[in-house]
């Protein structure tokens, strides 16, 4: 693995970086760390896992990955909150050491450098990764786990990839799609509704449901088909439910009004995500062009604004690539200025009462940027401690996107106090 | 330092009729304290409780306390006069899993109409027997000018 031989003396560490914010816990910085740099595991951390208990990377589809290694899934820690680290390591470009997974005496630890850092557990899979559906197909084909949540890809291409350059530079779903040679987009509603059934009988295992998938474009009007999909869906997954609205979520291309309106009404959603990615209209221009070609930035916005009004308060949220910002070439120069900009344009969202879910960016094999280098740890620490600090004043906790019902936005976890 | 429980108190806390009360304190500062019937000791001679509500102010206070390693008082009080404080330091909070489901399951048996949002280990790190009969000696044995005069004349 290439690494950056100096990397360690170019940034601020994790004690000195915790030296600088204490006011922010240990636990969740190593996390956010853990996520930027990645982690491998020793055989003796592989030697740990229980296939008949654990739920390893081999046989599930990862819509994310180029390859599917023997790994746990990802780790759950003693604060009860989930670290997703299920995602490709670019090894030819790792600029930066990853983290090591290790086992001592029968315990799971995080480690740097041969210092242990956090003793953690590996995910159980549920009941009906075993079973299959009616048709003899595994029912993790259709659904997917994670220790408290459903998650369903509908569309596992993203028609922003037709028009080439058009694709988010920093998504690996559709090349990776492509490179699997995988030809159907989208697995039939059926078998997904009766593999949501088969899950839903592990008692306490599931407090969530998540559909998602790449955007659609096409329909009378932009996107009208991928909505038509998600509503036959959810109402497929969600009918059966004897209450009003399901603690459920979506994330879908931006529908504008009459879009939503027609997806509140049509089924039982509970919260509606549509994501943003950057935090900045040129910067976003760049990196997102077929967001911002069909769209853009100002009516994405707009939009997302809108669903606060369907869906509520609190029920809507957006997800940011947090770091892509600073891409080269045309990114910010300097974290400095990235920080600034970002902020300024958090504080505009949330003050809509709407929480950003962001995520670390990682340089994901397949990616246009995959072999860029993501940004210093003090920068996701410091921005992350400014989204919680606007999501605090401005009094929104979506309960979605966090700890326990995903896992993968380590700045949702300090709304946790 | 983790401190071992007397058998004593493990009767006392796993008596259906104890009285068991978690004090806690949020980033605010400000103390919290509620009833928890489900306190017992785990094979690990840990304290271990279910947190029924995940948005409670205990549970919010107990994130705080494991993410900044502060201490949570238990108090335990068995009629007619038995009564103990243990300090413990949050270790784990069990949010998924086989333990987990277990636990859940249980619960249902007892209340159905509600869900679990944590199991809670805490490893207890000192332990005060509240007892008044022994508090007072104490005190009069350390602190002998705390008292009133008439009650020696
Ligand atoms: S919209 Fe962008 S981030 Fe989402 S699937 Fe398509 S390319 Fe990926």
């Amino acid at each position: 693995m290439t690494e950056e031989i100096n990397w360690r003396t170019q940034e601020l560490s994790l004690d000195e970086v915790l030296q600088k914010y204490p006011d922010v816990p240990r636990i969740w910085a190593l996390k956010v760390d853990v996520q930027r740099r990645g982690v491998v595991y020793t055989q003796a951390a592989k030697d740990m896992i229980n296939p008949a208990i654990h739920q390893v990377n081999t046989g599930t589809i990862a819509l994310f990955r180029t390859t599917q290694d023997y790994t746990p899934e990802s780790l759950i820690m003693r604060d009860g909150s989930y670290l997703i680290t299920n995602f490709d390591l670019n090894k030819n470009k790792a600029f930066r050491e990853p983290y090591v997974v290790d086992a001592i005496d029968g315990h799971i630890y995080i480690m740097d450098q041969g210092k242990v850092l956090e003793e953690v557990w590996y995910w159980e899979k549920p009941e009906f990764y075993d079973k299959t559906a009616s048709n003899g197909e595994p029912f993790n084909k259709y659904i997917q786990a994670r220790p408290q949540r459903i998650d369903i890809n509908l569309n596992q291409y993203c028609h922003f990839w037709d028009k080439p350059g058009e694709g988010c530079k920093y998504c690996p779903m559709t090349p990776c799609f492509k490179m699997r040679h995988q030809t159907e987009e989208r697995e039939e509603t059926k078998y997904i509704a009766e593999a949501v059934r088969e899950a839903l009988k592990q008692e306490g295992r599931f407090s969530a449901i998540l559909v998602t998938g790449g955007s659609i474009l096409s329909g009378e009007h932009l996107f009208d088909d991928e909505l038509d999909a998600y509503i036959d869906l959810l109402q497929a997954i969600l009918g059966d439910f004897q209450v009003e609205r399901v603690p459920s979520q979506l994330i879908s291309s931006a529908f504008d009004e009459r879009q939503l309106e027609r997806l509140y009404r049509e089924t039982k959603l509970m919260t509606y995500t549509t994501d943003i990615e950057v935090l900045n209209k040129e910067k976003f221009e760049w990196i997102c062009p077929g967001k911002a070609h069909h769209v853009g930035y100002e009516e994405w916005k707009r939009r997302l604004f809108a669903a606060v009004d369907v869906f509520g308060r609190g029920n809507v949220t957006s997800g940011v690539v947090l770091g892509t910002e600073l891409a080269s070439p045309n990114g910010f120069a300097s974290e400095d200025e990235a920080y600034r900009h970002v902020i300024e344009e958090a504080e505009d969202i949330i003050s809509h009462g709407i929480p950003l879910a962001a995520n670390v960016w990682r340089t994901a094999p397949g990616a246009i940027f995959q072999n860029q280098k993501n940004p210093s740890l003090e920068y996701f620490i410091k921005t992350y401690r400014e989204f919680d600090r606007l999501a605090h004043h401005y009094g929104v906790n979506p309960y979605t996107d966090d700890y326990r019902r995903c896992g993968a936005h380590p700045g949702m976890d300090l709304l946790r106090i | 330092m983790a401190v071992e429980l007397s058998q004593n108190i493990r009767e006392a806390i796993a008596d259906s009729s104890s009285v068991k009360v978690v004090a806690t304190i949020g980033k605010d500062g400000v103390p919290h304290a509620v009833v928890k019937g489900s306190v017992s000791v785990n094979e690990q001679g840990n304290i271990e409780f279910l947190d029924i509500l995940e948005s409670s102010k205990n549970n919010q206070n107990l994130v705080y306390s494991i993410w900044y390693e502060k201490l949570v008082a238990i108090q335990v009080f068995r009629a007619p006069l038995e009564s103990y404080e243990i300090l413990a330091k949050p270790v784990r909070s069990i949010t998924a899993g086989k333990e987990f489901e277990e636990r859940y399951r249980q619960l249902h048996e007892v209340f159905p109409n509600v869900d679990l949002g944590a199991i809670w280990q805490l490893e207890p790190v000192e332990v005060r027997d509240e007892r008044l009969q022994v508090r007072v000696q104490e005190q009069e044995k350390t602190y002998p000018i705390l008292q009133h005069l008439d009650r020696i004349l």
